[in-house]
């Protein structure tokens, strides 16, 4: 589903990424693995397009999306998480997952200043969805409130519910579970599972906690320095001889 | 009570000027996080535009209003494509000294264009006044509150229901989120910096029939405007159009009551008096919108 051939990029002297390819298969859940510096962020970032490849080729299915523009990712059917939280902070639970089906307007500027006819069909639409996504990711209770008050593990699970309205074949995760505490961790674990299996997402995430990962992922990729380490099951990954000697420096 | 009210009155109308300017200065502020010092520049092009336009067509006023409006947001457009768009990324004090630097281009280019004297334009209410028993109101004043007014229900409607009013909202609240909900940011910006040029038209448009057009008429405007938009809390459109309107009636009541029994100009800088009391006593301004940044 998704090819990552080559992709190398560089900082200044400093090769983040360095000739890395491997393959996403539909319905995965594949984790990426690595120490800190070892360039998994700067992967999901060629992913999202933030970052440009010197070198390589990106595809998602037919697209080659390697120079597509950062706006149109979400087009194609891609999502995105953050590691430490990319909300409208001033906006409400509900209003975040509105914006979010931004691409799936069909309307024009006077029937939406109006609001007749396809218009209100279409909040009514949208509305819909974000209010399965609220029932989905157990967010009744936050429905109204503003986003910047929440506390961190609610904040996490509503930007997952912006990027599931987003309606993505593929969801990029970037440590999902960095910030919440075990009992958030293990709820989760259930709801990646979920999304992977009720909706039919596949989903690539950055993550460093292995029990996260030996419960949900389906493969697992370790990388240092840029570079592909191995490719496996989880527990192959995990006793792999590179991957202890990166993580452990023996 | 006659004199109050005719005062207060001109002093809104002086206030919606400000705070149309203020208002441009909040959408750049809000998008880009640099305050745009061109801003009062853009009024007095867009007032030397209403001047030019309403000559090429024989005095057609309205016509001349819709060219001018038309205008402003192709140049404020192209200000972002040409210019602000190469310093994404750069230090928000670098971009600010450009926008500096751009109101002298400006100023300068206007110079040479239109040249140094004021230049007046007829409108269709020129010198109609209102009269009910001893009170006299100069129709262009009332013009200038309704035609804000207007505008500010526009924006209204324009910023809760259409789709791009929404997008500029969310790129102003986030770039990154924005992009990853398929928002076009760079597309949107050059529209809130059109939207901004537009809004300075309007201010131009109506100011010119008061004030004349020439090439230092923003300069001055650009500054008390910049400390509405501070007293009105530097996030909000309304809190800009507030402190706007907070600024002229104060000027025109200090100008009438203070001046003459201190034989002192106190109203040329009441606005700034204004802003050090707000900054003391309230220093979010009056309406909080701006969020701290979490670090």
């Amino acid at each position: 589903m998704l090819i990552a051939d080559n992709l190398t990029c560089s900082f200044g002297g400093v090769k983040a990424v360095d000739q890395l390819s491997f393959v996403v298969n539909h319905g995965d859940i594949f984790s990426i693995i690595g120490p800190n510096g070892a360039g998994k962020t700067t992967v999901l970032n060629l992913f999202s397009r933030f970052y440009n490849a010197d070198k390589g080729e990106i595809w998602l299915e037919d697209d080659n999306i390697t120079k597509i523009s950062a706006s149109a990712v979400a087009k194609k059917g891609i999502a995105r998480t953050f590691q430490n939280v990319e909300l409208f902070e001033r906006e409400t639970v509900l209003q975040n997952l509105l914006i979010a089906q931004h691409i799936h307007r069909t309307t024009n500027l006077v029937t939406e200043c109006l609001f007749v006819g396809l218009a209100r069909r279409q909040e009514i639409r949208f509305r819909e969805t974000a209010e399965h996504v609220i029932d989905l990711l157990h967010l009744e209770q936050y429905r109204d409130a503003v986003t910047g008050s929440l506390p961190f593990g609610v904040r996490k699970l509503v930007e997952i519910g912006r990027a599931l309205c987003l309606r993505p074949r593929l969801l990029l995760m970037d440590e999902p579970s960095s910030g919440l505490n075990p009992e958030e961790t293990e709820d989760l674990g259930h709801w990646i599972e979920d999304i992977n299996q009720d909706l039919d997402v596949t989903i690539v995430m950055v993550e460093h906690d292995m029990s996260l990962i030996g419960r949900v992922a389906s493969r697992v990729l370790a990388m240092a320095d840029g570079r592909l380490l191995t490719i496996g099951t989880p527990k192959e990954v995990e006793n792999h001889p590179e991957v202890i000697e990166a993580y452990l420096g023996c | 009570m006659d004199t109050f009210i005719q005062l207060f009155l001109s002093g809104i109308s002086a206030g919606c000027v400000y705070g149309l300017v203020a208002m441009g200065f909040v959408l750049i502020y809000k998008s880009t996080e640099v305050v745009n010092f061109s801003q009062g520049d853009l009024v007095m092009l867009g007032a030397f535009f209403a001047v030019t336009f309403s000559q090429w067509l024989n005095g057609n006023y309205w016509l001349a209003v819709v060219f001018t409006v038309m205008a402003m947001a192709c140049l404020g457009y192209g200000v972002e494509r040409i210019l602000f768009r190469r310093l994404m990324g750069e230090p928000p004090f670098s971009v600010l000294m450009v926008t500096i630097g751009l109101g002298f281009v400006l100023r300068a280019v206007a110079g040479m264009i239109w040249g140094h004297d004021p230049q007046s334009m007829s409108t269709p209410y020129s010198d109609a006044r209102l009269a009910w028993g001893d009170f006299l109101l100069p129709v262009r004043d009332l013009v200038v509150i309704f035609g804000t007014l207007i505008l500010s229900v526009i924006l209204f409607i324009f910023f809760k229901s259409s789709r791009i009013g929404l997008t500029m909202q969310a790129v102003s609240q986030n770039q990154f989120a924005a992009y990853c909900v398929g928002i076009p940011v760079k597309r949107v910006l050059a529209l809130t910096w059109a939207l901004s040029a537009t809004i300075a038209g309007v201010a131009g448009i109506l100011l010119v029939p008061i004030k004349s057009a020439y090439p230092q008429l923003g300069l001055l405007l650009g500054i008390k405007a910049f400390a509405a938009a501070i007293v009105g809390g530097f996030g909000s459109l309304p809190g800009a159009l507030m402190g706007g309107l907070l600024i002229g009636v104060l000027e025109e009541m200090t100008k009438f009551y203070i001046d003459p029994v201190l034989e002192f100009g106190v109203s040329e800088f009441s606005a700034y008096i204004l802003l050090l009391v707000i900054l003391l006593i309230r220093p979010q301004g009056l309406i909080t919108s701006m969020q701290r940044k979490k670090v």
